[in-house]
């Protein structure tokens, strides 16, 4: 190897997110600018995410002065307790994406993205996945 | 083989180490990604990044 890049995850592109919403079940609503918290407390935001198991309860994405996007939900989505109000195969203790401050969207966004990117320049990529760490294996240049 | 192997943790944060490359081809091979992906916080070169900047010298037998 030749050199070694660490890279603190921002999310700009729609297109990578719409491919994580697309393997966690979640629908993107493009341009639905208020985010539905618990009890129908909402807040503003950009686009939205939501799934049927959440009930009106949305993700919310939140457009920053750099171009990047933050993101917003109730806290009951994020709790590491969830699997017994939600979906618990996929929404469980330790698959919840949202949990750990959205780390695990976060991780699907960053392999997305990558896949995305190495599609562009006409290369290949395998995914592996190495306990909680996921490796995209990119190959072809 | 050429290889770059992007690694990325459940918090997000992403590694991306590239294998195969000799000089500063890897740089160029990870510069779209890696802006792509979002803010470097570190990068460090393996010793084959100097690989093709030394003179290659002859054992002159």
């Amino acid at each position: 190897m030749s050199h070694i890049a660490t890279i603190k995850t921002a999310i700009k592109d729609l297109d990578a997110v719409k491919a994580v919403c697309a393997e966690l079940g979640l629908e993107f609503n493009e341009g639905k600018n208020i985010c539905t918290y618990y009890a129908s407390r909402t807040v503003p935001c950009t686009h939205t995410m939501s799934k049927p198991a959440f009930g009106r309860t949305e993700i919310g994405l939140v457009l920053q002065p750099d171009g990047s996007y933050s993101m917003v939900c109730d806290e009951m989505l994020m709790s590491r307790n969830n699997k017994e109000t939600y979906n618990q195969k996929t929404w469980g203790q330790a698959t919840n994406p949202l949990a750990n401050q959205f780390g695990g969207f976060m991780q699907r966004y960053a392999v997305c993205k990558t896949e995305i990117e190495a599609r562009k320049k006409g290369w290949m990529t395998r995914r592996t996945t190495l306990g909680t760490k996921v490796q995209v294996h990119v190959t072809g240049m | 083989m050429k290889t770059i192997i992007v690694s990325v943790e459940n918090t997000g944060e992403v590694q991306i180490e590239t294998t195969g490359f000799k000089g500063k081809a890897c740089e160029a091979a990870t510069k779209a990604l890696e802006t792509a992906m979002g803010v470097k916080t570190n990068s460090r070169k393996k010793p084959e990044y100097h690989a093709e900047d030394k003179p290659q010298l002859s054992t002159g037998n």
